[in-house]
């Protein structure tokens, strides 16, 4: 919980990217990657991380299909759904599977990093 | 010599058989008398085979179509058998006229025999010999009639071979033209092979550019931008770096989109066009506008995936090759048909290969083509109306419902016009 956040992306060096990221901003902890949606949910029972980055293209289930899933447990994490381009995601899909933020991979880092802060604070209060 | 048939200076040897007509067999008919067992020492004696027969009706039978001549006494004949001979005669085929030598005068001829042979005679190849004949005449007669009877054979043969040419001839054709139809067949499954071919490579294409090639770059430029925060210092030549990471993520993911825009799966023909449109516009410098239907559903992916490559295909040539300056792209719809135009102002399609491509579907370019190949596979119609005032490409497509196939039947058609 607190300030961790799991890292799921099918792509190695994405998922080092992003750690490296979440690292070198401050304010984060890395508690896991994962490469896959059922790894994800496994990491999520293991970790409890306080958000998740998810990818949304990815081979099995996809990031949307991943995130309703975890909307099934009794306390589902927070979680930024990130693309490539924003103009993958449909927004009502997403937010519907209870997702909290949309990135896209083009928004650049700063985004990313201001809404999984946000979505911290959020949680906190 | 009996009943003075033959005068008596004529039965000796004759000159020699004539090898061409040693084949035909001669029938006689000269069952009174000595006449028979004369006729066929005399033909014998000549190189002629004969056979004597003993009655008409067995003279009647034995004309098949391979004798060469008949000799009938004409005593010999009642008027019944000339009844059946004359039916005989007059149902050969129409190379045949068999020749038939009817001896008169004989010692055994009637008033009424005679009339009535020769009320037949000018029906048939007959031939009336008056006895008392000399030896040479008869010959001669059986000669001329076995000559004749040897050209009608020929022009039979010579027939039977021009109905075998034909026949084969006819074959022949027909062979062909099955092949011709299998070839075609096997062609135009092959072009509509090539197209699901085409959009599958493109598919697979987009999706490695976009998972391949573009989260490598997305990555590099995240550990980038990570370094810029660890080391700000040195932010200006990474900045350089990360603007050529950016180029090269939106180059990947513009060629990416253009070989699949994943809108057209994700949201449909309306989102991915109206995407497609503008971007065209942007690249192109070509003012280009689209008008859809207010509420466009899904329509079955072939058909959106067709539609959109189409307008692809009609936008790649209004730019390449029209010189407008605009192109107005429209989409109608009802309940079970598609109505797409592309509608530029340039110069217009040359006359001669518009023809050429509304009569053989050749001389244009593989986006032409391609479109008319694309509209075949699915039972639609392409209109094509060119002048020096612009190029119009109107697209009619059934909609069927999956599963439904109500729109098979109509075969596809091209239509295209040239208005100078």
């Amino acid at each position: 919980m607190g300030n961790t956040v799991l890292v799921v992306d099918d792509n190695q060096a994405m998922r080092q990217a992003l750690s490296r990221l979440f690292k070198a901003a401050g304010g984060f902890e890395i508690c896991g990657e994962a490469s896959n949606g059922a790894e994800a949910i496994k990491m999520v029972l293991q970790h409890k991380p306080g958000l998740v980055v998810l990818d949304l293209c990815m081979p099995g289930i996809n990031g949307l299909e991943t995130a309703r899933q975890l909307q099934l447990m009794s306390h589902p994490p927070p979680i930024i759904l990130y693309s490539m381009n924003a103009e993958e995601i449909v927004a009502k899909d997403a937010y519907e599977s209870g997702v909290s933020a949309l990135v896209s991979k083009a928004d650049g880092i700063r985004t990313l990093i201001n809404k999984a802060r946000g979505i911290l604070q959020q949680s906190a209060a | 010599m009996n009943s003075g048939s033959f005068s008596n200076e004529d039965v000796g040897p004759d000159s020699m058989a004539n090898p061409a007509i040693t084949d035909l067999d001669v029938v006689v008919l000269s069952p009174f008398g000595k006449d028979s067992a004369l006729i066929g020492k005399l033909l014998r004696q000549s190189g002629v085979r004969c056979h004597a027969m003993a009655n008409a009706d067995a003279l009647i039978a034995a004309i098949p179509q391979d004798s060469g001549a008949a000799i009938i006494s004409e005593e010999a004949m009642w008027e019944r058998d000339i009844a059946l001979l004359g039916g005989k005669l007059e149902s050969q085929p129409q190379w045949s006229d068999f020749p038939i030598i009817v001896l008169t005068g004989g010692g055994m001829s009637t008033d009424e025999t005679e009339v009535a042979v020769r009320a037949r005679a000018p029906l048939g190849n007959v031939t009336l010999l008056e006895r008392p004949l000399r030896a040479a005449t008869l010959v001669s007669a059986v000669r001329s009639a076995l000559m004749a009877r040897r050209r009608q054979y020929e022009i039979r043969d010579h027939l039977r071979q021009r109905e075998l040419a034909e026949q084969a001839l006819l074959e022949a054709r027909d062979r062909l033209e099955s092949m011709v139809e299998e070839r075609t067949a096997a062609l135009c499954r092959l072009s509509a092979q090539l197209l699901s071919v085409q959009d599958e490579e493109r598919r697979r294409i987009a999706r490695e550019l976009h998972d391949g090639l573009g989260q490598y770059l997305a990555a590099a430029k995240i550990t980038l931008d990570t370094l810029m925060i660890s080391r700000p210092e040195s932010e200006s030549y990474l900045g350089d770096v990360e603007q050529l990471i950016d180029h090269a993520i939106s180059e990947s993911r513009t060629l990416s989109h253009l070989l699949h825009p994943p809108l057209l799966d994700a949201a449909g023909f309306a989102s991915a066009a109206t995407w497609y449109v503008e971007g065209f516009g942007k690249r192109s410098g070509i003012a280009a506008s689209l008008e859809l239907p207010d509420k466009l559903g899904r329509m079955p992916t072939s058909v959106e995936t067709a539609l959109f490559r189409i307008m692809q295909e009609a936008l790649t040539n209004v730019h390449r090759h029209s010189g407008s300056r605009k192109v107005d792209v429209t989409l109608d719809t009802d309940d079970s048909t598609a109505y797409l135009t592309i509608k530029d102002f340039g110069k217009g399609i040359p006359k001669e290969t518009l023809e050429q491509f509304q009569q053989s579907g050749t001389n244009v370019g593989v986006g032409l083509a391609g479109i008319r190949e694309r509209v075949k596979e699915l039972g639609g119609v392409l209109e094509v109306q060119s002048s020096k005032k612009g190029t119009a490409i109107r697209v009619t497509i059934p909609i069927a419902e999956p599963g439904r196939n109500v729109f098979a039947a109509p075969s596809s058609q091209i239509y295209s016009s040239f208005a100078t």
